[in-house]
């Protein structure tokens, strides 16, 4: 019952956070995928195929209901794993905030170094190279913050006797210069994106601010309605009397 | 026996929900491959080569994708 309670939590936060996300995206970020798509057409001396990006648009509202799925399933294994790790410490505020790292570690991070484009900036016969790079700089800030978390909760497993405090604030920071470190250093040796960003500042601005907004929004709404449908269905309360 | 010096050792056995973490693994791994990353690979186990030519999924999510930060063309 409880796996099943776990599950169907993780689909619903994802269906309703994704839903909201495919609704705003079209009111925020479409406009701007609609510019690119219009300018990438006049520069191949075709015109909008309007049935086609109408079709895209219905596509994106799907994309979005997906996109919940897959973020809330990727935030329940990480909630679950707190969950059993300290159940009394397990809440709202607490959801929110393991969210907004989550949206540092999966999205802001691979976006400093491979920010989003909109279309007509991307070249097709790089794709596959522009992906296993966007992978592996994802899978190097998402590994590398997974080991420093279990190392930190290592730490905090420890008890300290001896200058509590500091030793406890030094650790804190030694994780997070070791996470900056490892970062910087990805950035500095990974290879840039190799397509040429030709199209009008305030299209490539407008979108990539209008992007990260979203993301972030979408990464919150999970974390928000995962903590509260937790509390709701009585997961924690469960869990708390199995214990 | 147990006398007045004896200390009770309780140990809290927690219990990760191993096959729920299972399913949430796989449900992220499909569904973020479909959104984020296939290019016609999915549906050529039905279709075949056709499926790369239509890329279906890739056009049908290209607006996301690219919202999301996927790389996209």
């Amino acid at each position: 019952m409880n796996i099943l309670n776990i599950i169907a939590v993780a689909l619903l936060a994802g269906v309703l956070s994704g839903a909201v996300y495919g609704l705003v995206n079209t009111v925020l970020v479409t406009p701007y995928i609609d510019r690119a798509v219009e300018l990438e057409a006049l520069r191949l001396g075709e015109s909008v195929d309007i049935a086609y990006r109408v079709w895209q648009k219905e596509g994106a509202v799907l994309a979005g209901l997906l996109a919940g799925v897959a973020y809330s399933s990727f935030f329940s294994i990480v909630y679950a794993y707190m969950a059993n790790r300290n159940p009394q410490g397990i809440t709202i505020r607490r959801g929110i905030t393991i969210a907004l790292i989550i949206w540092f570690v999966l999205y802001l991070m691979p976006t400093l170094k491979y920010p989003a484009n909109p279309p007509a900036v991307g070249d097709p016969e790089t794709i596959y190279y522009r992906q296993s790079l966007y992978i592996t700089y994802l899978l190097i800030s998402s590994i590398s913050a997974v080991a420093l978390a279990l190392l930190r909760a290592k730490f905090v497993a420890t008890p300290v006797v001896v200058g509590n405090g500091a030793i406890r604030y030094i650790r804190e920071i030694a994780i997070i210069g070791a996470y900056a470190l490892i970062m910087i250093t990805a950035y500095i040796l990974m290879p840039s994106n190799p397509d040429a960003i030709d199209i009008a500042e305030d299209i490539l601005v407008g979108f990539r601010v209008t992007s990260a907004i979203t993301s972030l929004m979408l990464w919150l709404m999970i974390g928000f309605t995962t903590s509260l449908l937790w509390s709701r269905t009585g997961l924690i309360r469960r869990r708390m009397s199995m214990l | 026996m147990s006398n007045g010096n004896d200390r009770q050792v309780i140990r809290v056995e927690r219990r990760y929900p191993i096959l729920a973490i299972a399913a949430l693994a796989a449900i992220f791994a499909f569904t973020s491959f479909a959104l984020g990353y296939d290019q016609g690979q999915l549906f050529s186990i039905v279709v075949g080569d056709r499926a790369y030519e239509e890329n279906f999924l890739h056009e049908l999510f290209h607006d996301t994708r690219h919202a999301l930060g996927f790389p996209c063309h």
